[in-house]
Protein backbone atom coordinates (compact mmCIF):
# COMPACT_ATOMS: atom_id res chain seq x y z
CA UNK A 1 0.00 0.00 0.00
CA UNK A 2 1.43 2.95 -1.02
CA UNK A 3 1.61 6.58 1.26
CA UNK A 4 -1.37 8.09 -0.83
CA UNK A 5 -3.85 5.07 -0.34
CA UNK A 6 -2.83 4.84 3.90
CA UNK A 7 -3.27 8.42 3.73
CA UNK A 8 -6.83 7.64 2.32
CA UNK A 9 -7.39 5.23 4.53
CA UNK A 10 -6.30 7.19 7.70
CA UNK A 11 -8.55 9.66 6.79
CA UNK A 12 -11.51 7.75 6.21
CA UNK A 13 -10.94 6.11 9.66
CA UNK A 14 -10.63 9.59 11.31
CA UNK A 15 -13.55 11.07 9.84
CA UNK A 16 -15.74 7.81 10.83
CA UNK A 17 -14.25 7.73 14.04
CA UNK A 18 -15.01 11.76 14.20
CA UNK A 19 -18.33 11.29 13.18
CA UNK A 20 -19.16 8.55 15.33
CA UNK A 21 -18.29 10.65 18.10
CA UNK A 22 -19.28 13.71 17.52
CA UNK A 23 -21.89 15.65 18.96
CA UNK A 24 -25.23 16.63 17.42
CA UNK A 25 -25.49 20.18 17.03
CA UNK A 26 -28.51 22.52 15.93
CA UNK A 27 -28.10 24.99 13.91
CA UNK A 28 -29.62 28.73 13.25
CA UNK A 29 -29.05 31.34 11.24
CA UNK A 30 -26.68 34.15 13.24
CA UNK A 31 -29.16 36.64 13.25
CA UNK A 32 -31.66 34.69 15.08
CA UNK A 33 -31.98 36.28 18.49
CA UNK A 34 -31.90 33.51 20.42
CA UNK A 35 -28.41 32.07 21.57
CA UNK A 36 -29.44 28.88 23.87
CA UNK A 37 -32.28 25.97 23.79
CA UNK A 38 -33.43 23.86 26.02
CA UNK A 39 -33.60 19.81 25.05
CA UNK A 40 -37.25 20.45 25.44
CA UNK A 41 -37.61 23.18 23.23
CA UNK A 42 -35.98 21.66 20.59
CA UNK A 43 -38.38 18.28 20.70
CA UNK A 44 -41.31 20.53 20.40
CA UNK A 45 -40.21 22.40 17.73
CA UNK A 46 -39.38 19.07 15.62
CA UNK A 47 -42.80 17.23 16.35
CA UNK A 48 -44.17 20.86 15.28
CA UNK A 49 -45.50 21.37 18.88
CA UNK A 50 -43.99 25.17 18.95
CA UNK A 51 -42.31 27.00 16.08
CA UNK A 52 -39.90 28.83 18.58
CA UNK A 53 -37.52 29.10 21.11
CA UNK A 54 -36.91 31.07 23.72
CA UNK A 55 -39.33 33.64 22.53
CA UNK A 56 -37.58 34.12 19.65
CA UNK A 57 -39.00 34.67 16.10
CA UNK A 58 -40.47 31.68 14.04
CA UNK A 59 -38.00 29.20 13.15
CA UNK A 60 -38.99 26.26 10.70
CA UNK A 61 -36.95 22.75 10.82
CA UNK A 62 -34.81 21.59 7.71
CA UNK A 63 -34.79 17.36 8.56
CA UNK A 64 -31.55 15.12 7.31
CA UNK A 65 -32.89 12.20 4.71
CA UNK A 66 -34.58 9.22 5.93
CA UNK A 67 -32.43 6.15 7.17
CA UNK A 68 -29.29 9.12 7.79
CA UNK A 69 -27.55 7.93 10.87
CA UNK A 70 -27.68 11.15 12.31
CA UNK A 71 -31.05 11.77 11.96
CA UNK A 72 -31.84 8.55 13.54
CA UNK A 73 -29.87 9.44 16.68
CA UNK A 74 -31.55 12.97 16.67
CA UNK A 75 -34.85 12.42 17.28
CA UNK A 76 -34.04 8.60 19.41
CA UNK A 77 -31.89 11.22 21.35
CA UNK A 78 -33.82 14.53 21.51
CA UNK A 79 -37.52 13.37 20.51
CA UNK A 80 -37.36 10.28 22.28
CA UNK A 81 -38.59 8.45 18.86
CA UNK A 82 -36.87 5.95 17.05
CA UNK A 83 -37.57 6.19 13.13
CA UNK A 84 -41.00 3.68 12.89
CA UNK A 85 -42.22 6.06 16.29
CA UNK A 86 -41.56 8.79 14.48
CA UNK A 87 -42.91 7.86 11.12
CA UNK A 88 -46.13 6.56 13.55
CA UNK A 89 -46.56 10.45 15.02
CA UNK A 90 -45.87 11.98 11.89
CA UNK A 91 -49.19 9.96 10.19
CA UNK A 92 -51.43 11.51 13.03
CA UNK A 93 -50.13 14.80 11.53
CA UNK A 94 -50.25 14.08 8.01
CA UNK A 95 -53.76 12.15 7.67
CA UNK A 96 -55.03 14.30 9.83
CA UNK A 97 -53.92 17.43 7.43
CA UNK A 98 -52.32 19.09 10.19
CA UNK A 99 -49.17 18.57 9.03
CA UNK A 100 -46.22 17.43 6.38
CA UNK A 101 -42.87 16.41 7.08
CA UNK A 102 -40.30 19.12 7.29
CA UNK A 103 -38.16 19.94 3.89
CA UNK A 104 -35.34 17.39 3.72
CA UNK A 105 -31.95 18.67 2.21
CA UNK A 106 -29.98 16.20 1.00
CA UNK A 107 -26.42 16.76 0.48
CA UNK A 108 -24.72 15.64 4.00
CA UNK A 109 -23.91 18.17 6.80
CA UNK A 110 -22.25 20.87 4.47
CA UNK A 111 -25.78 21.57 2.30
CA UNK A 112 -27.38 21.75 5.97
CA UNK A 113 -25.01 24.16 7.31
CA UNK A 114 -25.24 26.13 4.03
CA UNK A 115 -28.87 26.15 3.78
CA UNK A 116 -29.24 27.57 7.36
CA UNK A 117 -26.83 29.99 6.68
CA UNK A 118 -28.94 31.31 3.76
CA UNK A 119 -32.66 31.06 5.59
CA UNK A 120 -33.32 33.66 8.84
CA UNK A 121 -35.84 31.10 9.61
CA UNK A 122 -34.76 27.73 9.54
CA UNK A 123 -33.22 25.34 12.34
CA UNK A 124 -31.72 22.11 11.54
CA UNK A 125 -29.48 19.71 13.27
CA UNK A 126 -25.82 18.10 12.45
CA UNK A 127 -22.73 16.67 13.26
CA UNK A 128 -20.79 19.18 15.24
CA UNK A 129 -17.97 18.85 13.45
CA UNK A 130 -19.60 20.19 10.80
CA UNK A 131 -20.38 23.32 12.30
CA UNK A 132 -18.52 26.67 10.76
CA UNK A 133 -18.93 30.23 11.30
CA UNK A 134 -21.72 30.95 8.98
CA UNK A 135 -24.54 29.68 11.49
CA UNK A 136 -25.42 29.10 15.14
CA UNK A 137 -24.97 26.30 17.30
CA UNK A 138 -28.23 26.78 20.10
CA UNK A 139 -28.15 23.09 21.72
CA UNK A 140 -25.80 20.58 21.69
CA UNK A 141 -26.49 16.89 22.30
CA UNK A 142 -23.90 14.00 23.24
CA UNK A 143 -23.71 11.74 20.50
CA UNK B 1 -61.65 -17.29 -0.65
CA UNK B 2 -64.17 -16.06 -3.03
CA UNK B 3 -63.84 -13.47 -5.46
CA UNK B 4 -64.27 -10.43 -3.17
CA UNK B 5 -62.09 -11.71 -0.78
CA UNK B 6 -59.46 -12.58 -3.47
CA UNK B 7 -60.35 -9.07 -4.72
CA UNK B 8 -59.50 -7.31 -1.46
CA UNK B 9 -56.41 -9.73 -1.31
CA UNK B 10 -54.70 -8.52 -4.39
CA UNK B 11 -55.88 -4.64 -3.57
CA UNK B 12 -54.83 -4.85 -0.13
CA UNK B 13 -51.06 -6.43 -1.86
CA UNK B 14 -50.58 -4.07 -4.18
CA UNK B 15 -51.31 -1.16 -2.05
CA UNK B 16 -48.96 -2.81 0.40
CA UNK B 17 -46.43 -3.07 -1.90
CA UNK B 18 -46.53 0.38 -3.41
CA UNK B 19 -46.09 1.45 0.21
CA UNK B 20 -43.52 -0.51 0.67
CA UNK B 21 -41.56 0.52 -3.05
CA UNK B 22 -42.13 4.08 -2.06
CA UNK B 23 -40.22 3.73 1.23
CA UNK B 24 -42.08 5.93 3.40
CA UNK B 25 -44.02 9.20 4.01
CA UNK B 26 -41.37 11.72 3.10
CA UNK B 27 -40.67 10.18 -0.08
CA UNK B 28 -42.67 12.72 -2.28
CA UNK B 29 -40.03 15.48 -3.31
CA UNK B 30 -41.02 18.16 -0.50
CA UNK B 31 -39.70 20.39 -2.94
CA UNK B 32 -43.15 19.99 -4.81
CA UNK B 33 -46.29 21.86 -4.43
CA UNK B 34 -48.34 18.61 -4.58
CA UNK B 35 -48.02 15.98 -1.70
CA UNK B 36 -49.51 12.35 -2.26
CA UNK B 37 -49.55 10.22 0.99
CA UNK B 38 -51.17 6.73 1.65
CA UNK B 39 -52.34 4.46 4.27
CA UNK B 40 -53.70 1.27 4.39
CA UNK B 41 -54.77 -1.63 7.47
CA UNK B 42 -56.21 -4.55 6.66
CA UNK B 43 -57.81 -5.90 10.10
CA UNK B 44 -58.98 -9.57 10.77
CA UNK B 45 -60.71 -10.28 13.53
CA UNK B 46 -63.17 -13.47 15.08
CA UNK B 47 -64.95 -13.35 18.33
CA UNK B 48 -65.68 -16.70 20.46
CA UNK B 49 -69.70 -16.48 20.61
CA UNK B 50 -72.28 -16.42 17.95
CA UNK B 51 -73.03 -12.63 17.97
CA UNK B 52 -71.81 -9.44 15.96
CA UNK B 53 -70.00 -6.17 17.59
CA UNK B 54 -67.76 -3.50 17.25
CA UNK B 55 -68.03 -0.32 15.03
CA UNK B 56 -70.31 -1.24 12.15
CA UNK B 57 -71.32 -4.63 13.97
CA UNK B 58 -69.04 -6.44 11.50
CA UNK B 59 -66.82 -8.83 13.96
CA UNK B 60 -68.53 -12.15 14.60
CA UNK B 61 -67.86 -15.62 14.89
CA UNK B 62 -66.42 -15.73 11.17
CA UNK B 63 -62.84 -14.97 10.38
CA UNK B 64 -63.42 -11.49 8.80
CA UNK B 65 -61.12 -9.18 7.04
CA UNK B 66 -63.10 -6.08 6.45
CA UNK B 67 -64.29 -4.68 9.83
CA UNK B 68 -61.56 -1.70 10.16
CA UNK B 69 -59.79 -2.21 6.72
CA UNK B 70 -59.48 0.72 5.22
CA UNK B 71 -57.45 2.38 2.38
CA UNK B 72 -56.58 6.29 2.31
CA UNK B 73 -54.81 8.79 0.03
CA UNK B 74 -54.48 12.15 0.79
CA UNK B 75 -53.75 14.62 -1.72
CA UNK B 76 -51.99 17.98 -0.65
CA UNK B 77 -51.53 21.29 -2.57
CA UNK B 78 -49.86 24.18 -1.62
CA UNK B 79 -51.57 26.98 -3.81
CA UNK B 80 -48.78 29.34 -2.41
CA UNK B 81 -46.65 29.87 1.13
CA UNK B 82 -49.94 30.98 3.38
CA UNK B 83 -52.67 28.39 1.54
CA UNK B 84 -52.84 25.09 0.44
CA UNK B 85 -55.61 22.24 -0.61
CA UNK B 86 -56.56 19.02 1.20
CA UNK B 87 -57.95 15.92 0.35
CA UNK B 88 -58.43 12.43 1.92
CA UNK B 89 -59.99 9.79 -0.18
CA UNK B 90 -60.96 6.98 1.68
CA UNK B 91 -62.49 2.95 0.54
CA UNK B 92 -63.39 1.10 3.65
CA UNK B 93 -64.06 -2.75 3.58
CA UNK B 94 -67.35 -2.41 5.52
CA UNK B 95 -68.25 -0.27 2.62
CA UNK B 96 -67.53 -2.80 0.07
CA UNK B 97 -64.77 -0.77 -0.92
CA UNK B 98 -66.40 2.21 -2.32
CA UNK B 99 -64.61 5.30 -2.74
CA UNK B 100 -65.39 8.27 -0.76
CA UNK B 101 -64.23 11.84 -0.27
CA UNK B 102 -63.71 11.78 3.45
CA UNK B 103 -62.60 15.72 3.68
CA UNK B 104 -61.29 18.24 1.47
CA UNK B 105 -60.54 21.67 2.90
CA UNK B 106 -58.77 25.12 1.82
CA UNK B 107 -56.26 25.86 4.39
CA UNK B 108 -55.01 29.94 5.02
CA UNK B 109 -52.27 30.62 7.61
CA UNK B 110 -53.06 34.07 8.11
CA UNK B 111 -49.36 34.13 10.14
CA UNK B 112 -46.96 30.96 11.23
CA UNK B 113 -49.36 30.66 14.46
CA UNK B 114 -52.77 31.73 13.49
CA UNK B 115 -54.92 29.85 10.86
CA UNK B 116 -57.86 28.99 9.39
CA UNK B 117 -59.44 25.84 7.50
CA UNK B 118 -62.88 25.57 5.58
CA UNK B 119 -64.72 22.93 4.07
CA UNK B 120 -65.03 19.12 4.90
CA UNK B 121 -63.20 18.41 8.21
CA UNK B 122 -62.97 15.53 10.24
CA UNK B 123 -64.99 16.14 13.56
CA UNK B 124 -62.19 16.38 16.39
CA UNK B 125 -64.85 14.70 18.88
CA UNK B 126 -61.66 12.78 21.10
CA UNK B 127 -58.04 12.37 21.26
CA UNK B 128 -57.99 9.75 18.20
CA UNK B 129 -61.05 10.87 16.40
CA UNK B 130 -59.32 12.27 13.16
CA UNK B 131 -57.14 10.07 12.87
CA UNK B 132 -59.11 6.95 14.11
CA UNK B 133 -58.72 5.16 10.70
CA UNK B 134 -55.06 5.25 10.53
CA UNK B 135 -53.97 2.44 11.82
CA UNK B 136 -50.16 3.08 11.91
CA UNK B 137 -50.65 6.41 13.85
CA UNK B 138 -51.62 4.77 17.53
CA UNK B 139 -51.00 1.26 19.08
CA UNK B 140 -53.75 -0.69 18.99
CA UNK B 141 -55.35 -2.79 16.29
CA UNK B 142 -58.23 -0.66 16.60
CA UNK B 143 -59.24 2.15 18.66
CA UNK B 144 -61.15 1.23 21.90
CA UNK B 145 -64.52 0.63 20.30
CA UNK B 146 -66.71 1.34 23.52
CA UNK B 147 -65.29 4.78 22.71
CA UNK B 148 -64.18 5.75 18.92
CA UNK B 149 -67.73 4.19 18.10
CA UNK B 150 -69.95 6.60 17.51
CA UNK B 151 -67.59 9.65 16.46
CA UNK B 152 -66.86 8.43 12.84
CA UNK B 153 -67.94 11.54 11.11
CA UNK B 154 -67.32 14.66 9.24
CA UNK B 155 -68.68 18.71 9.58
CA UNK B 156 -69.02 21.11 6.93
CA UNK B 157 -67.66 24.29 8.29
CA UNK B 158 -64.95 26.60 9.23
CA UNK B 159 -61.84 25.92 11.96
CA UNK B 160 -59.55 28.32 13.39
CA UNK B 161 -56.52 27.34 14.87
CA UNK B 162 -54.27 29.81 17.57
CA UNK B 163 -51.01 28.18 18.21
CA UNK B 164 -48.14 29.30 20.75
CA UNK B 165 -44.58 28.21 21.85
CA UNK B 166 -43.14 28.40 24.90
CA UNK B 167 -42.84 26.08 28.09
CA UNK B 168 -45.98 25.25 28.02
CA UNK B 169 -46.61 25.04 24.22
CA UNK B 170 -49.91 24.30 22.67
CA UNK B 171 -52.82 25.52 20.35
CA UNK B 172 -56.65 25.77 20.51
CA UNK B 173 -58.90 25.26 17.70
CA UNK B 174 -62.66 26.97 17.21
CA UNK B 175 -64.31 25.38 14.95
CA UNK B 176 -68.28 25.98 13.91
CA UNK B 177 -70.28 24.08 10.87
CA UNK B 178 -72.72 21.52 9.92
CA UNK B 179 -71.82 17.50 10.72
CA UNK B 180 -72.87 14.57 8.47
CA UNK B 181 -72.54 10.74 9.28
CA UNK B 182 -73.78 8.23 6.51
CA UNK B 183 -75.51 4.89 7.49
CA UNK B 184 -73.59 2.02 8.35
CA UNK B 185 -70.76 4.81 9.98
CA UNK B 186 -70.55 4.96 14.04
CA UNK B 187 -73.00 1.79 14.52
CA UNK B 188 -75.96 3.54 13.41
CA UNK B 189 -78.84 2.29 11.06
CA UNK B 190 -79.69 5.42 9.43
CA UNK B 191 -78.01 8.28 8.18
CA UNK B 192 -77.84 11.66 9.88
CA UNK B 193 -77.13 15.98 10.75
CA UNK B 194 -75.88 17.06 13.17
CA UNK B 195 -76.46 20.96 12.77
CA UNK B 196 -74.89 23.81 14.46
CA UNK B 197 -72.03 22.60 15.65
CA UNK B 198 -69.66 24.38 17.59
CA UNK B 199 -67.10 23.37 20.26
CA UNK B 200 -63.21 23.90 20.97
CA UNK B 201 -59.98 21.59 21.14
CA UNK B 202 -57.13 22.42 23.39
CA UNK B 203 -53.83 21.21 23.44
CA UNK B 204 -51.12 21.68 26.10
CA UNK B 205 -47.55 19.83 25.69
CA UNK B 206 -45.04 19.66 28.29
CA UNK B 207 -41.80 17.62 28.33
CA UNK B 208 -43.17 14.10 27.09
CA UNK B 209 -46.70 14.92 28.06
CA UNK B 210 -49.70 15.80 26.01
CA UNK B 211 -52.84 17.36 27.39
CA UNK B 212 -55.82 17.50 25.50
CA UNK B 213 -59.38 19.06 25.74
CA UNK B 214 -62.05 19.88 23.68
CA UNK B 215 -66.31 20.50 23.87
CA UNK B 216 -68.35 20.07 20.88
CA UNK B 217 -71.71 20.60 20.62
CA UNK B 218 -74.88 20.65 17.94
CA UNK B 219 -78.07 19.43 17.29
CA UNK B 220 -78.29 15.86 16.17
CA UNK B 221 -81.08 14.99 13.72
CA UNK B 222 -81.61 10.92 12.64
CA UNK B 223 -82.62 10.95 8.95
CA UNK B 224 -85.25 8.34 8.56
CA UNK B 225 -86.91 7.54 5.78
CA UNK B 226 -90.53 5.42 6.19
CA UNK B 227 -90.74 3.74 2.88
CA UNK B 228 -87.85 1.85 3.70
CA UNK B 229 -88.54 -2.37 4.04
CA UNK B 230 -85.02 -2.11 6.24
CA UNK B 231 -85.79 -4.15 9.43
CA UNK B 232 -83.82 -1.98 11.22
CA UNK B 233 -84.67 1.28 9.56
CA UNK B 234 -88.44 -0.10 9.89
CA UNK B 235 -87.90 -0.11 13.80
CA UNK B 236 -86.40 2.94 13.73
CA UNK B 237 -89.43 4.75 12.11
CA UNK B 238 -91.50 3.11 14.71
CA UNK B 239 -89.57 3.74 17.30
CA UNK B 240 -90.04 7.82 16.12
CA UNK B 241 -93.80 7.22 15.88
CA UNK B 242 -94.07 6.16 19.43
CA UNK B 243 -92.03 8.84 20.91
CA UNK B 244 -94.01 11.33 19.39
CA UNK B 245 -96.34 10.74 21.98
CA UNK B 246 -93.99 11.49 24.62
CA UNK B 247 -92.55 14.93 25.94
CA UNK B 248 -89.51 14.17 24.52
CA UNK B 249 -91.11 14.26 21.22
CA UNK B 250 -89.83 12.16 18.04
CA UNK B 251 -86.25 12.19 17.55
CA UNK B 252 -85.98 13.30 13.78
CA UNK B 253 -87.03 16.77 15.22
CA UNK B 254 -83.42 16.95 16.54
CA UNK B 255 -81.67 16.54 20.36
CA UNK B 256 -79.10 18.78 21.22
CA UNK B 257 -75.67 16.98 21.98
CA UNK B 258 -72.34 17.94 23.84
CA UNK B 259 -69.09 16.07 23.67
CA UNK B 260 -66.89 16.63 26.52
CA UNK B 261 -63.34 15.18 26.49
CA UNK B 262 -60.07 15.18 28.69
CA UNK B 263 -57.11 13.05 27.52
CA UNK B 264 -53.35 12.72 28.85
CA UNK B 265 -51.01 11.09 26.93
CA UNK B 266 -46.98 10.37 27.44
CA UNK B 267 -44.56 8.93 25.23
CA UNK B 268 -40.96 8.82 25.85
CA UNK B 269 -38.65 6.71 24.93
CA UNK B 270 -39.09 3.58 27.26
CA UNK B 271 -43.25 3.68 28.15
CA UNK B 272 -46.44 5.31 26.68
CA UNK B 273 -49.51 5.88 28.35
CA UNK B 274 -53.23 7.40 27.00
CA UNK B 275 -55.93 8.08 29.72
CA UNK B 276 -58.95 9.81 28.23
CA UNK B 277 -61.94 10.38 29.40
CA UNK B 278 -65.02 11.42 27.41
CA UNK B 279 -69.15 11.86 27.63
CA UNK B 280 -71.47 12.38 25.44
CA UNK B 281 -74.80 14.10 26.96
CA UNK B 282 -78.25 14.39 24.66
CA UNK B 283 -80.79 17.03 26.40
CA UNK B 284 -83.77 14.51 25.75
CA UNK B 285 -84.72 11.47 23.72
CA UNK B 286 -83.76 7.90 23.52
CA UNK B 287 -79.92 8.25 23.02
CA UNK B 288 -77.87 7.09 25.64
CA UNK B 289 -75.87 9.92 27.70
CA UNK B 290 -72.82 7.93 28.06
CA UNK B 291 -69.24 8.52 30.25
CA UNK B 292 -66.43 6.12 28.70
CA UNK B 293 -63.10 6.04 30.26
CA UNK B 294 -60.47 4.08 28.99
CA UNK B 295 -56.58 3.68 29.88
CA UNK B 296 -53.61 2.19 28.38
CA UNK B 297 -50.36 1.58 29.00
CA UNK B 298 -47.56 0.26 26.70
CA UNK B 299 -43.46 -0.08 26.48
CA UNK B 300 -41.28 0.82 23.71
CA UNK B 301 -38.72 -2.60 23.10
CA UNK B 302 -36.97 -1.98 20.06
CA UNK B 303 -39.52 -2.75 17.47
CA UNK B 304 -41.94 -4.34 20.00
CA UNK B 305 -44.86 -2.36 21.62
CA UNK B 306 -46.50 -4.77 24.16
CA UNK B 307 -49.65 -2.77 25.86
CA UNK B 308 -52.55 -3.67 28.20
CA UNK B 309 -55.95 -1.41 27.63
CA UNK B 310 -58.64 -1.40 30.14
CA UNK B 311 -62.00 0.78 28.92
CA UNK B 312 -64.94 1.21 31.22
CA UNK B 313 -68.08 2.56 29.56
CA UNK B 314 -71.69 3.78 31.43
CA UNK B 315 -74.47 5.36 30.74
CA UNK B 316 -75.14 8.28 32.87
CA UNK B 317 -78.03 8.17 36.09
CA UNK B 318 -79.33 11.19 33.66
CA UNK B 319 -79.48 9.04 30.55
CA UNK B 320 -81.07 5.94 32.79
CA UNK B 321 -83.90 8.40 34.24
CA UNK B 322 -84.75 9.86 31.31
CA UNK B 323 -85.26 6.30 29.46
CA UNK B 324 -86.59 4.65 32.34
CA UNK B 325 -89.12 8.31 32.08
CA UNK B 326 -89.58 7.63 28.08
CA UNK B 327 -90.69 3.76 28.92
CA UNK B 328 -93.13 4.61 31.95
CA UNK B 329 -94.80 7.50 29.27
CA UNK B 330 -95.09 4.37 26.75
CA UNK B 331 -96.52 1.71 28.69
CA UNK B 332 -99.81 0.77 27.26
CA UNK B 333 -99.66 3.56 24.93
CA UNK B 334 -101.50 3.02 21.72
CA UNK B 335 -99.74 1.74 19.03
CA UNK B 336 -96.22 1.13 20.81
CA UNK B 337 -94.85 -2.22 20.27
CA UNK B 338 -92.61 -4.21 22.84
CA UNK B 339 -90.35 -3.96 19.91
CA UNK B 340 -89.90 -0.51 19.99
CA UNK B 341 -89.67 -0.56 24.11
CA UNK B 342 -86.99 -2.84 23.67
CA UNK B 343 -85.21 -0.74 21.38
CA UNK B 344 -85.23 1.73 23.79
CA UNK B 345 -83.95 -0.79 26.88
CA UNK B 346 -80.69 -1.14 23.89
CA UNK B 347 -79.99 2.58 24.17
CA UNK B 348 -77.76 1.96 27.13
CA UNK B 349 -74.14 1.23 27.70
CA UNK B 350 -72.58 -0.85 30.46
CA UNK B 351 -69.65 -2.48 29.01
CA UNK B 352 -66.05 -3.02 29.97
CA UNK B 353 -63.03 -4.49 28.49
CA UNK B 354 -59.45 -5.60 29.15
CA UNK B 355 -57.17 -6.36 25.67
CA UNK B 356 -53.77 -7.16 25.71
CA UNK B 357 -51.51 -6.41 22.87
CA UNK B 358 -48.33 -5.98 20.72
CA UNK B 359 -47.49 -4.07 17.89
CA UNK B 360 -44.36 -4.80 15.89
CA UNK B 361 -42.76 -2.59 13.46
CA UNK B 362 -41.56 -4.55 10.42
CA UNK B 363 -40.83 -1.60 8.84
CA UNK B 364 -40.59 2.63 10.03
CA UNK B 365 -43.70 2.34 7.70
CA UNK B 366 -45.32 -0.84 8.32
CA UNK B 367 -46.40 -2.71 11.09
CA UNK B 368 -48.35 -5.98 12.23
CA UNK B 369 -50.35 -5.96 15.37
CA UNK B 370 -52.06 -8.85 17.64
CA UNK B 371 -54.64 -8.15 20.29
CA UNK B 372 -57.04 -10.43 22.05
CA UNK B 373 -59.89 -8.62 23.82
CA UNK B 374 -62.41 -9.68 26.91
CA UNK B 375 -65.71 -8.05 26.88
CA UNK B 376 -67.32 -7.58 30.47
CA UNK B 377 -69.40 -5.82 32.47
CA UNK B 378 -72.60 -6.04 30.51
CA UNK B 379 -75.29 -6.73 33.33
CA UNK B 380 -77.31 -8.40 30.64
CA UNK B 381 -77.43 -5.24 28.09
CA UNK B 382 -76.17 -5.47 24.63
CA UNK B 383 -73.47 -3.33 24.83
CA UNK B 384 -71.86 -3.08 21.62
CA UNK B 385 -73.12 -6.52 20.54
CA UNK B 386 -76.24 -6.25 18.13
CA UNK B 387 -78.47 -8.52 21.12
CA UNK B 388 -77.29 -9.69 24.71
CA UNK B 389 -74.33 -12.15 25.03
CA UNK B 390 -76.00 -15.12 26.79
CA UNK B 391 -72.83 -15.59 28.69
CA UNK B 392 -72.20 -11.97 29.38
CA UNK B 393 -69.04 -11.94 27.90
CA UNK B 394 -67.01 -12.39 24.94
CA UNK B 395 -63.03 -13.23 23.56
CA UNK B 396 -62.34 -11.46 20.27
CA UNK B 397 -59.19 -11.81 18.89
CA UNK B 398 -57.53 -9.17 16.36
CA UNK B 399 -54.79 -8.65 13.80
CA UNK B 400 -53.53 -5.73 11.91
CA UNK B 401 -51.54 -4.95 9.11
CA UNK B 402 -50.64 -1.72 8.46
CA UNK B 403 -48.78 0.49 6.36
CA UNK B 404 -48.11 4.40 5.52
CA UNK B 405 -46.47 5.69 2.72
Amino acid sequence: MNHYMKSIMASLLLGAASWANADIAVIVNPAYAVSAAAPDEISKLFLTKADSVGGGGHLTPVDQPEGNALRDAFYLKVCSKDPAQLNAYWSRLIFTGQGQPWKIIDGGDAAIVDFVSKSPEAVGYVSATAVNAKVKVIATFPE
Amino acid sequence: MNMRQTALSRQLAAWLALGTLVGGPTAVAAESPLRINGFLSAVGSQMNIPSSYGYTQEISDKLSFQPGSVLGMQFGYQIDKQSSFNAQLISRGVEDWNVNTEWAYFKYNINHNLSFKAGRQRTPYFYFSEAQEVGFSYPWVLPPIERYTNELSAYDGLAIRQAWSGNWAGNVEFLFGSGIRAKGQGNEEFDSRTKRIAGVVANLYKGFWTYRASVIKGTFVPELDASSEDAEMMAMVSLNKALAQTTSGPITDGTRVVTTDLAANFDNKRWFMLAEIGSVDYDKGVFSDDTVGMLTVGLHMHRLSPYVLLTRGRTNSEGNVRRNDLIAQLNGASGVTESDLTLIRSYTLEENSFSAGVRYDLQSNVDCKFQVTRVTGLNHTNGYFNDTPERGNALIGLFSLDAMF
